[in-house]
């Protein structure tokens, strides 16, 4: 028993020494991450658009008649054009407390058109059935052109903090 | 904290100035910092996400719309005849952006922006619209303001020729329906017609031809500052 007692003691001595120089501490993990970046947009759209366009809405006691012809003649064109002049567009807005300038250079469109001959444009209502309704209706025909130019111009910057903390025991 | 499962949402703090981990400095508000709420210690993940901008759109257009129309409202026990056309002999539509004294140069001035009504804009410190600047536009009723335009032109010439060919014609008439079993009556100074006993109606009859060119420009600006933060 004494021997035993002594063996056990021992041990306990060489584990000691053995880890002492590690002492026990909370094992803590820590991962950070940043992200910060910045974004710019410019872009530009020049839209030409031409067509003819009928449209009706009556009664069913009326006779509705349309027709929209539209011809195009030689020599109309369509002309849009960027950057061509001194090599780069821009668009500067400047906002003011009652209003607002804007500049746009390098940006240029140039549209004709000429029509020709056989274009009409012709819109007709009549009433028809004696059914003892009222009659209501409006009929249309129509040649619509339109040139847009639209310019956008945004920008914008971000961060994003991520932190995460693992804690062991203590 | 362990036991604190629940994710706290941020309540942006700004304070002048700080040290913390997850803050961030908005720009264009001095030292304002936008700061994480920060979580007790032990296990604990914080996030912030912050992003800041500005973005400007603009749109100018010149549109032209011509053609014929016709409308008809009558009540029962009348006729109603509307008919037009509009036949050209000859049309030029030209639309131009940039083509002015200086190639590929629009300028567009708008000022003199005023409301009418309880809408106010006051400008913010720097001047202009932007940081710090106000708008209440709830009680706004109209707007009206000055704009001058260089560099932009539209130009439409319509012309309605002699020749048979061309025509803008407009016939519109109202009148009660004929007796059934009397012939086909036309209504003129010269003819008069029997009409079926009416009580009291009313119709009218409209025809007409239209040529409208606008110009348009659509501003928009905003800038903009989102912050996002969570603790947990």
């Amino acid at each position: 028993m004494r021997v035993f007692s002594l063996s056990l003691k021992a041990l306990f001595l060489f584990a000691f020494l053995l880890f002492s120089p590690f002492p026990a501490k909370a094992q803590i993990l820590e991962k950070n991450s940043t992200n910060q970046g910045t974004n710019k947009t410019f872009s530009y759209t020049i839209q030409s658009s031409y067509g003819v366009n009928t449209s009706a809405n009556a009664s069913p006691n009326l006779r509705v008649d349309t027709e929209a012809v539209l011809n195009l003649d030689k020599g109309s064109y369509v002309t849009n054009k960027s950057g061509a002049v001194g090599g780069n567009t821009s668009a500067v807005f400047t906002a003011t407390p009652n209003g607002a300038n804007i500049s746009l250079t390098g940006i240029t469109a140039d549209n004709k058109f000429l029509i020709d001959t056989g274009t009409k444009f012709r819109a007709a209502l009549q009433t028809t059935d004696l059914d003892g309704q009222p009659s209501v209706g409006n009929a249309s025909a129509s040649a619509t052109h339109s040139l847009t130019v639209s310019v956008t111009n945004a920008e914008s910057s971000f961060s994003n903090y991520l932190r995460s903390n693992f804690a062991g025991a203590q | 904290m362990k036991n604190f499962s629940a994710i706290v949402f941020a309540s942006v703090i700004f304070i002048g100035s700080g040290t913390s981990f997850a803050q961030s400095t908005i720009p264009g508000t001095g030292n304002a910092t936008v700061v994480a709420p920060t979580a007790a210690t032990g296990r604990s993940t914080e996030n912030l996400s912050l992003t800041n901008g500005s973005r400007t759109t603009l749109s100018v257009g010149n549109s032209t719309s011509f053609g014929a129309s016709a409308n008809v409202s009558a009540s029962e026990g009348l006729t109603a005849i509307s008919r037009s056309a509009l036949i050209p002999s000859a049309v030029s539509i030209e639309s131009t952006i940039g083509t002015g004294t200086t190639a590929g140069l629009t300028k567009i001035n708008i000022s003199n922006l005023t409301s009418k009504g309880g809408g106010t804009v006051v400008p913010g410190t720097g001047g202009g619209i932007g940081e710090g600047t106000k708008i209440n536009a709830t009680d706004g009723q109209f707007a009206s303001g000055d704009a001058t335009i260089e560099g932009m032109g539209a130009n439409v010439r319509m012309t309605i020729g002699s020749d048979q060919n061309s025509q803008a014609s407009f016939f519109a008439t109202v009148h009660p329906n004929a007796l059934k079993g009397s012939p086909a009556c036309g209504p003129s100074n010269s003819t008069a017609c029997s009409y079926e006993l009416n009580k009291l109606v009313s119709g009218n009859a409209a025809a007409n031809a239209n040529l409208s060119t606008t110009t348009n420009i659509d501003i928009q600006a905003n800038s903009f500052v989102q912050t996002f933060g969570q603790a947990f």
